[in-house]
């Protein structure tokens, strides 16, 4: 299964000046997850807007590859960010809701309720009101409501956002699993879930396409940019505002930097293997 | 679609909060009941009141011998309190209807001039017909419209007659009743404010759009607010109508609604009950209109509580120009159905008296859908649903 975006543009009027949010996207996704990686206004949000059709676009296509499917849209299963839920609801209920939104009507209704809810671990609280949810468990509750009708196509919008540790963790656990045959994107702020979950990553910056690769690959090509230094304490701000800094930890009286740049900051610097998030420092700079 | 609909029933109007808000204004209602009740009347209808009994004999069809043995009665009763004997008595005495001469005076009176109303009320209608035609002569050739408007007066107050003395009281009282139309509109307010805002608020209104159910779940809302309007208008009608019957009697419901003296120039023909009918629908009606605006309002909106202040102050604005505007004019003027039935008004619409009755409702219909076409445009933005139809294709 391959979901192609051919050549997709989208450009607001500002004023009276014109500017692209998405110019001429392209790119092909298969079975895995997706992580879209960008600083704010890079276009990650008018992309996952064009996907799943609430805005439209200036030209471009969004298809299955095979062209079997008739209704790319009635594949798609989306967790916007920032999404809470009706109160008075229970999780079945909701789930039943999103069925009915999406036209799904399995023989049981109750039962795959049911059987979506315990995919992300709510079996046991189908029946409790969403009031009473800890803001984990809408989280969940928002991953099981995009898997309703088994969609080929998931998308999740800053999914982690204010959840602890714990959450986040299960949270990938529970996106791992269902990537398995399903295309899934992610696009979040926070690198380390894209760095734990994601096949491959696509960094985006100004409504295009920066860099896309395993994290390996992006990772292998600022291999030799990532610098580790040790500082005084009183020139650790020096070092911030002219070199991009990725880490600063502390041990007592001095610092140990991370410096991500295509030259050593110190003739004594030492190479260290880059992260994801030196990757996005190295083209990004602060996100 | 149903399914939809269910939903959203649920979402906006099964909600802890609203039901008890309704159960709380349906108490104050009840107390309002009793309130006009002993504003306008006396209760003197109920099993223990002074009308009972002498109602009891007298109700129904008039006839010549009721006429005569209700006068025989009160010119009886009449003498007794006239004469120069009389004393007021301090117990009440068994003979009379109410236990006094006095009291049973009163009501005598009281039935015979309610008779006589029955018995006199052609007299009125061919005296306005007289005038109806003495219009038609007078504007003959100098004003079409007059000629057209008297007309259609003659035509309205042919062949009408009151055969049956009945009391009436619980028809008036509901008919001209305002408050429980307030509840209705409180209540349409607080379920709808939310209604869109608040699925914005929680992003179900972008799950809605991914799904291209933007245009179906517009449609199961406003069949949600209509379906609210309509219950909430028929328990708010029961209960006004029961609790009004309750003091005053549901008899005669099928008489002209000419025989209440409020209504003795009702331009139109219809029975107690379907006057009833029409009132009740003119409300259910006014309260669709408040609806419709208050969906507006909120599918502009993504905080509720700016919804909910927006709505109350659009509200409070269309009942403040009420006074100002022409009440044929103002959908407000539905919440009465002394605006319409009283007299004949008509409204001049293209040189053709069209009767005030048929005319707002039609108004306020086609205000209903011009703002539902501004609504729907707010939240069923043309492009999203563009790619749901385009998506049949493969490609988006």
């Amino acid at each position: 299964m391959e979901l192609v975006l051919k050549g997709i543009t989208k450009s607001y009027t500002k004023g009276k000046k014109r500017k692209n949010a998405l110019e001429d996207f392209t790119l092909t996704l298969t079975e895995g997850v997706y992580g879209l990686l960008g600083p704010n206004g890079a276009g990650k949000s008018t992309l996952i807007n064009i996907i799943t059709g609430i805005i439209g676009k200036d030209s471009g296509s969004i298809a299955f590859s095979d062209g079997k499917d008739n209704s790319f849209l009635s594949h798609l299963g989306f967790m916007p960010q920032g999404m809470d839920f009706y109160r008075n609801f229970t999780a079945k209920d909701y789930i039943k809701y999103i069925m009915a939104l999406k036209k799904y009507s399995p023989d049981n209704a109750d039962e795959y309720a049911l059987s979506v809810l315990d995919r992300v671990n709510l079996r046991a609280d189908a029946d409790k009101k969403i009031g009473a949810f800890s803001g984990g468990m809408k989280q969940r509750l928002g991953i099981a409501q995009a898997i309703v009708g088994e969609p080929k196509v998931l998308i999740f919008d800053e999914p982690t956002a204010g959840l602890d540790a714990k959450e986040r963790i299960r949270f990938r656990n529970v996106i791992s699993s269902l990537a398995a045959d399903k295309i899934v994107i992610l696009a979040t702020h926070i690198v380390t879930d894209i760095a734990y979950v994601a096949k491959t990553v696509v960094l985006m910056n100004g409504g295009k396409i920066i860099k896309t690769g395993t994290q390996e690959e992006l990772c292998s090509d600022i291999s030799g940019k990532v610098w580790e230094i040790t500082s005084e304490s009183d020139k650790v701000m020096d070092y911030m505002s002219r070199m991009r800094v990725s880490n600063a930890v502390s041990d007592g009286s001095k610092y140990t930097l991370r410096i991500v740049g295509d030259n050593p900051p110190e003739q004594d610097a030492k190479a260290v293997q880059p992260t994801l998030e030196d990757v996005c420092i190295y083209y990004f700079g602060d996100m | 679609m149903a399914r939809l609909f269910f939903y959203e029933i649920k979402k906006n109007v099964l909600r802890l909060p609203v039901l008890l808000l309704f159960a709380a204004l349906m108490l104050v209602n009840l107390y309002k009941h009793s309130e006009t009740v002993q504003y306008y009347g006396d209760g003197s209808y109920l099993p223990d009141g002074l009308m009972y009994n002498i109602y009891g004999d007298y109700k129904g069809e008039i006839t010549d011998e009721k006429i005569r043995q209700i006068s025989a009665y009160k010119s009886e009763m009449e003498a007794i309190i006239n004469s120069p004997d009389f004393v007021i008595p301090d117990n009440p005495d068994d003979r009379y209807y109410t236990g006094f001469a006095y009291g049973d005076n009163n009501m005598a009176e009281n039935v015979i001039n309610e008779m006589k109303y029955a018995r006199e009320y052609i007299n009125n209608i061919i005296l306005l017909r007289e005038k109806a035609q003495t219009a038609i002569a007078f504007y003959e050739g100098k004003n079409d419209y007059k000629v057209r408007e008297a007309q259609q007066i003659e035509l309205l107050y042919g062949n009408r007659h009151i055969d049956v003395y009945g009391s009436y009281g619980a028809y008036s009282l509901y008919l001209d009743y305002e408050f429980s139309t307030f509840i209705s509109m409180i209540m349409v307010l607080f379920v709808f404010a939310p209604a869109f805002s608040k699925q914005k608020a929680i992003g179900d209104d972008k799950i809605i759009r991914s799904c291209g159910k933007a245009k179906s779940v517009f449609i199961a809302k406003h069949l949600c607010m209509y379906t609210f309007c309509a219950v909430v208008t028929l328990i708010m009608t029961l209960a006004d109508i029961l609790s009004f019957g309750s003091r005053y009697g549901l008899e005669f419901i099928g008489q002209p609604i000419y025989a209440l003296h409020s209504f003795t120039f009702a331009p139109l023909d219809i029975s107690v009950f379907t006057a009833v009918l029409i009132a009740a629908l003119m409300r259910f009606l006014l309260t669709v209109f408040i609806g419709e605006i208050v969906l507006l309002i909120s599918s502009t909106q993504k905080n509720v509580g700016i919804s909910y202040a927006i709505s109350f102050c659009t509200i409070g604005a269309i009942i403040f120009l009420h006074g100002s505007l022409p009440s044929d004019f103002s959908p407000f003027s539905m919440i009465c159905m002394s605006n319409f039935m009283t007299e004949a008004k008509f409204v001049n619409v293209l040189g053709f008296p069209v009767l005030n009755i048929v005319f707002l409702p039609i108004l306020t219909l086609l205000l209903c859908v011009a703002v539902n076409l501004v609504c729907r445009a707010v939240s069923c933005p043309r492009r999203t649903v563009r790619i749901a139809k385009k998506s049949k294709g493969g490609a988006v």
